[in-house]
């Protein structure tokens, strides 16, 4: 050990008490530093965790048609696969449907808003784990869940059911909003009273991913949003959500199908006035009028395709496809003009607005969307309606609101694909964690001006006592440079110490209140974990305040320690106390 | 050869309004190898010279030279630097470092010097704490000597880094006469063996028996100077 260091520890334990006692102050300090820094962590982690990631998982990719509130992925298939592309299965812990809504529940003479949540697991180990993990059962059986003996089995809380008043196999009727827009009315019954590890989710009926998708109206190969649980999320998450996005990219708005027997295609033009003014001045109109064919139920159609069929502007016709999920299709549509055929979309194409389309196309998404005739060095390419409009990816919830707020104001039926990190969405949750920690940082910060300027004091006095020692030692040969080390050293090495004593008695209390149990139903037991406070230690952050303690230490011994530097040898010999 | 040579130093203190002219124009030469001696009653500037000797105090004018190098044109580190390698303090009320033991007093300016082996150390540190008789005492704290072993103990201190000279401000103030004798004569023989310049002060006429040179300082001028008094 350096002989400076050596001094300074030998000095520290000659003033025994007083260092003790300087000591204990920083180290509660510390203490109390530790213990809100691994609260604030904690409880965010309680909620990304437990609340926003069992909610909406790790990354979500989700579709929402026009300006609707709720999610439909139409081909479930085709975005699971986009999503295992991407992602290397070593890396995904769990694919799910996310599928969740809000309704009404009754019971035996009460009522209460609800969150209706479909479980979705592929095995049966998934499904037992789920219920083992996630919940403490009160009464009932997790069998029952999937079973067709009751009318949709569901799981709920004990504090729902005091709610509701209902109790094991007794009924609940719920009102919920379909994907479809209309109001969807179903019996429940209760097959298990069970508490979910995490208050929050005490507000919520579990019921068969399966069957929820019936009743909110989803078709087998439809989902709401789909969500991925990542192995390693804090440093995977965003990158695959990147690579996701960049393989969501859509394709033409494209439908091949017939006409009275005759071979037709669809293709849109974009609702804006761009689109429309490009449609203007390309395409040459026959018959009809033009302004209508632009309006936002429009059908332009090409002029060999209406001779063939013998149609003229006002008359109807329909069109027949094969759906992906080989069913046909068929749709009525009203010719408002007609256009020359040799002009950039080929003799026999339906030209649409896309507000007259994508609510088909969605619902009855077609067979064949790649054969469009159409080339990418067509004029009107650019101006063609795409399947879906893909959502620029956002850093942090406001930026997500604020484009959720201009979206709503361009009406449309298009859906939009978003692709999002739980970080990105729970940013808000992540801000109140650094709000918390400053706030537990500045706090902490006045505790330890207030110690610190006891060591100032204690060192002025160490200083003043030990004057004629500085004499010595710069008598004999100690630098300047020297004889501040060793101030600073004594007040640093104090710090460091006092420091890991408050650390270890920071976890001790952590320990000991980890183990209290609190039984309230307020808004508190969110941030309770199996009704328990819940720390989790942010080693980065403890080592950052450190740093931070150990500067404030090091600013405010400095000054007594230069002064001690200073001394004039012969001063300080001569010096008498 | 003078190992140290004083100049027409002067050293004055200012008092209130009042100058102390602790130093008027001394000037000495001190030959190595001396066994040299400054005596004077109390205030006569004795400490003062000796400070200055010592490089921990600046005289207001004229100059000092150790070993042939002028101390007035060096700045802090040189001169801190200097007293390190090539003066050894002995002070009246020992000065020892309290949280220190025996032996880790005297390697102490050993470890500033920052170039010997621990090899070295030891066995430097070994060999004066046997020639001041401390062998029995040397994890012993200061606090636990009586005042002849502190003073032994800063002797050795003071020759750990086999310096050129070693400045004594009254060694043996603090001391009764037995204990004072043994001092004078333990500084005597080193003298003698490691052929160290001692210089030191004193009023006490007991010590001045053995010394080699003797200067007598009255109110900051030297007045008498007897050599070979032995």
């Amino acid at each position: 050990m350096g002989l400076i260091l050596r001094l300074s520890i030998r000095n520290l334990l000659r003033q025994k008490k007083r260092n003790m006692f300087l000591g204990i102050g920083i180290a509660f300090g510390m203490m109390i530093l530790v213990i809100a820094n691994s609260f604030s962590t904690g409880m965010v982690d309680v909620l990304i965790q437990d609340v926003v990631s069992n909610a909406f998982g790790h990354l979500v990719v989700s579709g929402t048609p026009g300006n609707s509130f709720y999610a439909v992925i139409r081909d479930k298939e085709r975005i699971e696969g986009v999503i295992r592309e991407v992602i290397p299965p070593e890396d995904i812990v769990l694919i799910t449907e996310n599928l969740g809504v809000m309704g009404t529940a009754i019971g035996n003479g009460e009522s209460d808003n609800v969150f209706v949540v479909g479980v979705t697991t592929d095995t049966e180990e998934e499904k037992e784990a789920f219920f083992t993990d996630f919940f403490t059962l009160v009464e009932g059986d997790f069998a029952d869940f999937t079973s067709y003996d009751y009318e949709y089995p569901v799981i709920i809380s004990q504090e729902m059911g005091r709610s509701l008043n209902v109790g094991l196999h007794d009924v609940i009727r719920l009102r919920v909003p379909m994907v479809t827009g209309q109001i969807q009315a179903v019996r429940l019954t209760v097959i298990a009273i069970a508490n979910a590890n995490n208050s929050f989710m005490n507000i919520v009926l579990f019921l068969d991913g399966g069957r929820v998708k019936e009743l909110l109206g989803y078709r087998p190969w439809e989902s709401a949003a789909l969500q991925v649980t990542l192995r390693d999320p804090k440093r995977t998450a965003a990158h695959y959500a990147d690579l996701i996005h960049q393989q969501l990219h859509p394709e033409l708005l494209y439908v091949a199908g017939e006409i009275g027997g005759q071979t037709a295609q669809i293709l849109a033009f974009q609702n804006n006035l761009e689109a429309k003014e490009t449609v203007q001045d390309t395409i040459v109109i026959t018959t009809g009028d033009l302004e209508t064919a632009l309006a936002s139920n429009g059908v332009m159609m090409s002029e060999n395709l209406a001779q063939r069929l013998k149609l003229q502007p006002g008359d109807q016709f329909t069109f027949t496809y094969e759906t992906k999920f080989r069913e046909m299709y068929s749709e009525q549509f009203t010719i408002n003009a007609i256009f020359q055929s040799d002009s950039h979309l080929g003799d026999e194409v339906v030209f649409v607005n896309e507000e007259r389309i994508h609510t088909v196309y969605n619902r009855y998404l077609p067979l064949d969307t790649k054969s469009a005739s159409i080339t990418a060095d067509s004029v009107l390419y650019s101006i063609l309606a795409t399947e879906w409009k893909l959502l620029e990816r956002n850093a942090n919830a406001q930026e997500m609101m604020k484009q959720m707020r201009d979206e709503r104001r361009i009406r449309t039926t298009q859906t939009k694909f978003q692709v999002m990190t739980m970080y990105e969405g729970a940013s808000q949750i992540l801000q109140l964690e650094e709000a918390l920690n400053l706030i537990t940082i500045l706090a902490v910060l006045v505790l330890f001006f207030i110690i610190l300027i006891g060591v100032m004091n204690t060192l002025r006095m160490t200083v003043r006592e030990r004057t004629r020692e500085i004499g010595t030692v710069r008598a004999i040969g100690m630098q300047k440079r020297d004889v501040r080390r060793m101030f600073m050293y004594e007040t640093l090495v104090l710090t460091t110490l006092s420091c890991m004593a408050g650390v270890l008695i920071g976890i001790i209390v952590m320990r000991v209140l980890g183990t209290i149990e609190f039984d309230t139903n307020s808004v508190l037991s969110i941030i309770l974990k199996n009704k328990r406070l819940f720390f989790k230690l942010n080693p980065a952050a403890m080592l950052s305040n450190f740093i931070l303690i150990m500067c404030m230490a090091g600013v405010t011994a400095y000054f007594p320690a230069r002064r001690a530097a200073r001394l004039s040898a012969v001063e300080a010999l001569r010096h008498y106390e | 050869m003078s190992v140290i040579s004083v100049k027409r130093v002067e050293r004055d203190y200012p008092l209130g309004k009042t100058t102390v002219h602790a130093l008027r124009g001394v000037d000495l030469e001190i030959p190595e190898g001396s066994f040299f001696s400054i005596i004077g009653p109390s205030g006569s500037g004795k400490t003062t010279l000796l400070n200055i000797i010592g490089c921990i105090d600046n005289p207001t004018a004229g100059t000092v030279s150790i070993d042939g190098e002028e101390t007035t044109k060096l700045n802090d580190k040189q001169i801190t630097d200097l007293r390190l390698h090539k003066l050894g303090f002995i002070f009246q009320n020992f000065n020892l470092i309290p949280v220190l033991n025996v032996w880790e007093n005297v390697e102490f300016p050993l470890l500033l010097m920052k170039t010997h082996r621990k090899k070295e150390i030891k066995a430097r540190v070994e060999k004066l704490i046997a020639a001041v008789g401390l062998e029995q005492h040397a994890h012993h704290k200061p606090a636990e000597l009586s005042g002849g072993q502190r003073q032994r103990v800063a002797i050795a201190r003071a020759l750990v880094t086999n310096p050129k000279i070693i400045l004594a401000d009254e060694p043996t103030a603090n001391l009764d006469s037995e204990t004072s004798h043994s001092i004078l004569k333990l500084m005597r023989d080193l003298n003698e063996t490691e052929k160290t310049t001692f210089v030191f002060s004193t009023h006490d006429p007991d010590v001045l028996k053995y010394a080699k040179s003797i200067v007598q300082i009255k109110d900051g001028k030297l007045v008498h100077a007897e050599e070979e008094v032995i």
